[in-house]
């Protein structure tokens, strides 16, 4: 046996067995660390989103670039209409949207994460604690809600014939529910939503300039939804593009008012997304965990109700 | 997608999901540590700074490769810096004294099996850069190139600490089976 080939069996037939003392005694100066990041973190305000990004002096100065260059000119969002400098995104969006719209033609699936910020009158905001993971693929959808660290919900939109079967299963109430309809779940693809997005930057109304998010220099464009729909003026969307691969890191929605409370709005957030992941088989395979009953989370709340009263 | 998810839970302070990472690669790390330091209680050491940096870290950190490879070079890192402060410390105590394995505090209880302490044992005859190379290239997968970046020396230089210490190996297990 070659030497290599020697050392690879050692390594692969290596194994080191610890107690449960011994883990304890070398994770635990990391816990000991996480649980400081905890308080810290809930500790702090979660600050707004948009602060943090127009806090960078780049994003500043690119801001007021475009403002200048918008009422000085009176000229087109798009100043450079053959950038040499790299920053496609000065270029005519005609050109590079097919670019981007020929790549996300390529996803086959993608998972993102998800996230609401409530805005109060008053402007300040708060960040909700419950928050998804939303994985799609060409034709399932998969929807995990958590409240904090806890798993409460999962929901699976699966292709049932002509139509779509739903079925959730409820953590906290250790029910699920499940119906056949003609539902699907296009309003929560994120990748139609991306296009959308990518066929309306000719109309952008802001560029917002570049920033780091998630790691990667981003450029990002605000677009209003009254461009679309029946949508206000002052509902705005903002998507951001990795200024490399050319993939949106980040989409927002601004300014959707809060039902039954006109006063508050609140922003959506998408981010952190995977594309093309290397998920498990059975991701879109709706279960139910052994024991859970089948009702609608609303009949059981109502039961639990009438409980208390009584 | 599991790795990305467990990231995300730990970054937002769980518990739980830090517990299931170091379950899911402490053996990696303890195999990488053993082999490249050849002392069990530094092994331990190890794997407890891996983790407490990874821990600091999580604020900023960005998952964009595989967590197993993320784990195993910021070992090989702290590894080095084990290594150099070993090599300073029995340099100042004693130049004369050559550099030898440390005793184990009998306290420790990790249990190594055969493979591993023949692994360590063969690992130990060479030079800590090869060894480096050798264990980075087979156990966290990384190609040459990869290597010699996170090494801050050329793809070359990787290649040939590999080769030589891969000779080194040939005569040391082939003695072994004279033996």
């Amino acid at each position: 046996m070659k030497p290599a080939d020697k050392i690879k069996e050692l390594i692969n037939k290596s194994d080191a067995r610890t107690t449960s003392e011994t883990d304890k005694r070398i994770l635990g100066g990391a816990l000991e660390h996480l649980e400081k990041l905890k308080q810290k973190k809930s500790a702090a305000k979660q600050p707004n989103l948009w602060r943090i990004i127009m806090k960078t002096g780049i994003t500043k100065l690119a801001a007021a670039a475009a403002i200048a260059i918008i009422v000085l000119g009176g000229i087109t969002l798009w100043p450079d209409s053959s950038p040499d400098n790299g920053k496609w995104w000065l270029g005519p969006p005609a050109a590079w949207g097919q670019e981007i719209l020929a790549q996300l033609d390529t996803i086959k699936g993608v998972t993102c994460h998800e996230q609401t910020v409530l805005v109060m009158s008053d402007g300040s905001e708060h960040t909700s604690s419950t928050w998804d993971i939303l994985y799609v693929s060409s034709d399932s959808y998969r929807r995990d809600i958590y409240d904090g660290d806890f798993l409460r919900e999962i929901q699976w939109y699966v292709p049932d014939g002509d139509g779509t079967l739903q079925h959730s299963i409820r953590y906290d109430l250790k029910s699920y529910f499940t119906h056949s309809g003609e539902g699907s779940f296009g309003n929560y693809e994120p990748i139609e939503r991306m296009r959308f997005y990518v066929r309306l930057l000719d109309e952008a109304d802001r560029l917002l300039g570049e920033t780091v998010i998630e790691g990667c220099n981003c450029v990002g464009f605000e677009i209003s939804a009254g461009k679309y729909g029946d949508n206000p003026e002052n509902w705005v969307d903002c998507i951001w593009f990795d200024t490399e691969t050319k993939l949106p890191v980040r989409m927002e929605k601004h300014g959707r008012p809060v039902t039954d409370q006109p006063d508050k709005t609140f922003i959506t957030i998408q981010d952190q997304f995977n594309y093309n992941p290397d998920l498990p088989a059975d991701t879109f395979t709706p279960e139910t965990p052994e024991g859970f009953i089948h009702a609608h989370p609303d009949e059981i709340k109502a039961a639990m109700e009438k409980e208390q009263k009584e | 997608m599991e790795d990305k998810l467990l990231v995300l839970r730990c970054k937002r302070g769980s518990r739980d999901a830090l517990g299931r990472i170091y379950e899911k690669y402490k053996t990696d790390l303890l195999i990488l540590a053993m082999a490249l330091l050849n002392e069990k209680s530094a092994a331990e050491d190890l794997v407890h700074d891996v983790f407490l940096s990874f821990v600091q870290s999580l604020e900023r950190f960005r998952l964009t490769g595989s967590l197993k490879g993320y784990l195993l070079t910021c070992a090989a890192n702290h590894a080095r810096n084990t290594n150099k402060a070993k090599q300073h410390r029995s340099i100042e105590a004693d130049p004369a004294e050559p550099v030898t394995p440390g005793t184990d505090e009998p306290s420790r209880s990790i249990i190594y099996n055969e493979q591993l302490q023949q692994l360590s044992d063969a690992m130990a005859h060479l030079s800590y850069e090869q060894r480096e190379v050798i264990m980075l290239h087979f156990q966290a997968g990384m190609t040459f190139k990869t290597i010699a970046k996170s090494l801050g020396i050329s793809a070359n230089t990787a290649k040939s600490r590999y080769r030589y210490g891969i000779d080194k190996l040939r005569l040391i297990l082939n003695d072994e089976v004279k033996k």
